[in-house]
């Protein structure tokens, strides 16, 4: 009986360690209440207590004549019981301080105080150890550093950046005091801080030796030349460009605009530190103005982030929907008299070159022709056009390096828009409510211009190297999806040639005389009512054993035309790249 | 001969010998960031390991057959306060550390005079009214004279020293405890029945409660709880031991609680070590300010600490006194805060070992008392910086900055020497 009692208090005390430990509830943790723990504490404490008491039983007078010795013994050994068990809960509670829980107090918390304001509660230790840690160099493909650190007699770290350098808008900022991370700085904060990729064992060390941890570096695929064409081709524009290495993914330039200047919101630990609250004040300021500019919003990074209607160049996608299912070829006729009536609304078509009433599948698409891709978005139906949209990555995240806007092909909210006809037809030439991030139709021209139908897995990180130049992670080429099969894509892909020889764009000065390329291209202009449009243009071009894809968005903040703004930017970003290829 | 040596404390003396060189020369080089020093940077431990030699010799000499092991554990806890208070020396503490060296000198005197002079300690239990007549009236004395520090009455000024009677009380009611209880222990022993019904020996344990009421009393009007928590600790546990009676305990437990209540109810400052007991961070940065740095430092602490000289735990006010124990859990990690535990835990029961051998229910007493002092205090202030209870304001004996402290409790220890000494 006495046995069972103890090994049940055991097994109590045990498992109310445990709990308190490892099952905390996150509320508790959200609110930094301690009153389970202590709770479990408590428990185990009682439950030692009885196991301890019960195992030295009180010597019975009555049995046999009690020594005051063993009287005494038996006192203090009681005694001494309660004292070991006060101290292990004090030792269980410096477990859960110092080791297991460590982290979480560690972390920043933010609360009212009884004066109603909200402060944040912030370990000032934390602090001088974020400021210096020396976080790991990032560069360009060319080899240049984009980011650096420079540290003050004390240790303590700044982040820096080339002033020059036209890689650093698509960084991120860095604010681990202020705002946290964002951007490359954000996705690859573990191997920037080196918690990741170096070895434990030299972590272990430098903790002995109280040395400053050393971050990893990271070397990106962006080709500063060409990411500077691209900038200035851009210039105050709204808008955004991407170039990719169409086979691989790899992305090449990068920009968008507005943007901001990552040096804006670094905070500065060398200068003495009687200038730090006016220097914390300052970036604070030029953080609100960031935020505060709606109109403009600097903050948002618009090549992965935006989400625009892409008009015309969605006609590659639903081009590519009908041939895969068979339900045109080619050389398949259309009627087209200037507009299109579906259930007595009237789509207009004003882009025929003239006024044939027939035009092939193909010619709709070098012409850009509103009609005969209405036709097509009927015929597809809604399951049609949200499969093949789908097929080509719309309504799934898009994997990358930084953070990227999910495309998508109806509004998530309504479930029903695609059964109406006349939301088909729109969507068939990309009105409707389709949405479109600039990376993601650069990913579709590849897909196009590849042959293959695949969408590459696009990325920004080349190599992850340690400071000693050890390398850590190397990216390979993978593929995103598989959206047609490659007999389609190749018939797509003569379609797209065709449209950048024969078809508005190289009518209206697509072509790339000179460069010996094979290229392919579509302009959009998404009408966004009321006047106002996004011009769009995407490409892609080969030459040699190489292939680029681009595709530039011109914001309505600009409005303006595919032909006559988008494609332009982009013809000087391929002229750059293809300099470059023999 | 060889008998006579005391081997074993001699060795065990080379720990606090080389915790105090090594510490010490952590705590100057740290800063310089550079390994070079002269021998004079070195004075601290070297006066401290030179009286570890004499006390050793002269125990050697004189008490040849007394208790190893005390002198040892409190040598290493001693080193860990000399190093802390050399580490956490800074403008706002003034010269703390020459002052920690001054006090450990004297204590080691004390320590020695008390286990070599004591020529016959039964001759305290005949002085059991004095102490406890003197260590009241010391107290009130400081209550109604004395000097105000941190809001408190609890001090005596005596030129640059500020001697606090209340720690000398702690020692004036365990001897007074220790002789009364072993007076009365027969008559607390049989149970005192009326109408056939077991009660306890009123009459008897009226003047023991009496005393503890005023010396509650006396605290609760000084504002300083720690105190009182540990008089009735130390209280109970003798009481336990002397009769035998658990049940003793479990009342005066409920009486502690229906106490705690009223003061909670009563008392601000109460009310303020509650909250910051059960959730501090709403108030972070104001009334449980200090409670969450040192959470802070233990947290940055983990299981090896950030290294001496490395941390920052002067962001914890008061660090040097009640709040030692964080800065040693930030600087030397669950090893450090947990090898201290160990250390107390042994004092404790080399006490426990010192009652069990002794010559006379006095001593074992005694002996007890003390062991419930040291253990208690140590348990309340470490249980109260790790938030396990309420703080309340207490010296972490032998390792805290402060002279009253650490003079008392070198004198128990040479009172516990002594009283090995004379065992069978």
């Amino acid at each position: 009986m006495k046995r069972t009692i103890q090994i049940f208090c055991g097994v109590i005390a045990v498992g109310a360690v445990t709990f308190g430990l490892v099952y905390l509830p996150a509320s508790d943790k959200q609110s930094r209440s301690d009153d389970i723990w202590l709770l479990s504490l408590l428990i185990t404490g009682v439950a030692l207590l009885i196991i301890l008491w019960l195992s030295r039983p009180t010597p019975d007078a009555r049995r046999r004549p009690v020594t005051p010795e063993e009287r005494l013994r038996h006192s203090v050994q009681r005694v001494s019981s309660v004292i070991i068990v006060g101290f292990l809960l004090i030792a269980l509670q410096l477990l859960r301080e110092q080791v297991v829980s460590a982290t979480d107090i560690e972390k920043p918390f933010t609360t009212t105080d009884p004066k109603g304001n909200l402060v944040t509660i912030q370990d000032p230790r934390s602090i001088t150890q974020k400021l210096s840690n020396q976080r790991g160099r990032i560069f360009d493909a060319a080899g240049n550093q984009v980011a650096g650190i420079a540290i003050s007699k004390y240790g303590l770290v700044k982040r820096t950046y080339d002033p020059n350098s036209p890689v650093k808008q698509i960084l991120g900022y860095f604010s681990p005091l202020q705002f946290g991370n964002s951007g490359l700085e954000a996705a690859y904060d573990d191997y920037l801080r080196g918690t990741n990729g170096t070895n434990p064992f030299a972590i272990l060390q430098r903790g002995i030796l109280n040395q400053p941890t050393v971050g990893n570096d990271l070397y990106l695929t962006i080709d500063p030349k060409l990411q500077q064409v691209a900038q200035t081709a851009l210039g105050q524009t709204p808008g955004a460009i991407v170039l990719l290495d169409g086979k691989s993914g790899a992305v090449l330039a990068m920009v968008g605009y507005p943007n901001y200047d990552p040096t804006a919101l670094v905070f500065d630990p060398t200068v003495d530190d009687t200038l730090w609250p006016q220097e914390i004040k300052d970036i604070q300021t030029r953080w609100n103005d960031l935020n505060k500019d709606t109109g403009n919003l600097p903050l948002l990074v618009r090549p992965t982030s935006g989400l625009y209607t892409p008009g015309s160049v969605f006609k590659t996608v639903t081009l590519a929907g009908m041939m895969e299912s068979g339900r045109t070829r080619p050389d398949s006729p259309w009627p087209d008299e200037g507009f299109y009536i579906v259930d007595n609304h009237k789509i207009n078509d004003p882009n025929r070159p003239n006024k044939n009433t027939t035009w092939t599948s193909q010619q709709g698409y070098m012409f850009s022709l509103n009609a005969v891709f209405a036709q097509m978005g009927l015929q597809l139906g809604g399951p049609g056009l949200t499969d093949y949209s789908q097929r080509f990555g719309f309504d799934k995240d898009l994997p990358f390096d930084l953070a990227t806007a999910t495309s998508q092909s109806h509004n998530i909210n309504e479930q029903n828009y695609l059964n109406n006809r006349v939301a088909q037809a729109e969507t068939g030439f990309g009105q409707g409510q389709l949405l479109t991030s600039p990376l993601h139709m650069a990913l579709i021209a590849a897909a196009i211009g590849r042959g293959d139908g695949v969408l590459p897995k696009p990325y920004l990180v080349q190599q992850i190297k340690t400071r000693e130049g050890g390398l850590i992670k190397d990216t390979q080429p993978a593929n995103w999806l598989q959206a047609v099969r490659p007999e389609t894509a190749n018939t797509v892909r003569d379609i797209m040639i065709a449209s950048a020889t024969d078809g508005w764009v190289g009518l209206e000065g697509g072509k790339l005389p000179g460069t010996n390329s094979v290229l392919g291209g579509k302009t959009g202009t998404a009408e966004l009512g009321n006047g106002i449009n996004n011009a769009w243009y995407i490409a892609w071009v080969s030459k040699g054993n190489r292939l680029f894809s681009i595709a530039v968005l011109v914001d309505h903040k600009a409005g303006g035309e595919g032909l006559r703004d988008a494609m332009p930017k982009a013809n000087q970003v391929l002229n750059a790249a293809l300099a470059g290829v023999k | 001969m060889r008998k006579n040596l005391r081997l074993t404390e001699i060795q065990l003396l080379v720990v606090p010998a080389l915790l105090a060189l090594v510490g010490m020369l952590t705590v100057i080089l740290v800063p310089r960031k550079q390994v070079s020093w002269e021998a004079k940077d070195l004075w601290m431990p070297l006066v401290f390991i030179g009286l570890l030699l004499m006390t050793h010799l002269l125990l050697t000499r004189f008490l040849p057959r007394s208790d190893q092991l005390i002198l040892p554990l409190v040598s290493c806890l001693t080193a860990f306060g000399l190093i802390m208070v050399n580490r956490l020396q800074s403008e706002q503490t003034g010269q703390i550390a020459s002052r920690q060296v001054l006090w450990i000198g004297l204590g080691y005197l004390v320590f020695v005079v008390t286990a070599l002079g004591l020529r016959n300690p039964m001759l305290m239990k005949r002085y059991k009214y004095t102490f406890l007549i003197a260590g009241l009236a010391l107290t009130a004395g400081a209550a109604v004279f004395g000097a105000e520090i941190n809001g408190a009455r609890l001090w005596f000024r005596l030129g640059i020293f500020n001697f606090q009677p209340g720690e000398f009380l702690k020692l004036c009611l365990v001897i007074f405890l220790a002789a009364y209880l072993d007076d009365k222990r027969d008559l607390l022993q049989t149970p005192y029945k009326i109408l056939g019904i077991p009660l306890p020996p009123l009459p008897y344990l009226l003047p023991l409660l009496g005393m503890w009421a005023i010396s509650i009393l006396l605290l609760v009007f000084q504002k300083d709880l720690g105190p009182a928590e540990l008089f009735f600790g130390i209280f109970l546990v003798m009481l336990y031991v002397a009769s035998g009676r658990a049940w003793y305990v479990l009342a005066g437990l409920l009486a502690f609680a229906v106490a705690s209540v009223v003061a909670y109810q009563l008392f601000d400052h109460v009310q303020t070590r509650v909250v910051a007991w059960l959730n501090p961070w709403p108030e972070g940065q104001g009334r449980s300010y200090q409670i969450v740095q040192a959470l802070f430092g233990f947290a940055q602490g983990g299981v090896f600490g950030q290294g001496l000289g490395y941390g920052k735990p002067n962001s914890i006010p008061e660090v040097q006194t009640d709040y030692v124990f964080a800065a040693i859990g930030e600087e030397m990690g669950l090893a450090g805060t947990l090898g201290i535990i160990a250390l107390n835990l042994l004092l404790v029961y080399r006490c426990f070992h010192i009652s069990l051998n002794a010559r006379t229910g006095f001593y074992q007493y005694l002996s007890i008392g003390f062991a419930a002092l040291l253990g208690l205090q140590s348990f309340i202030i470490i249980a109260g910086v790790t938030k396990l209870i309420p703080l309340t304001g207490m010296t972490l004996p032998f390792v805290s900055y402060g002279g009253s402290s650490i003079l008392i409790n070198f004198l128990i220890a040479g009172i516990l020497v002594k009283i090995s000494a004379e065992s069978t």
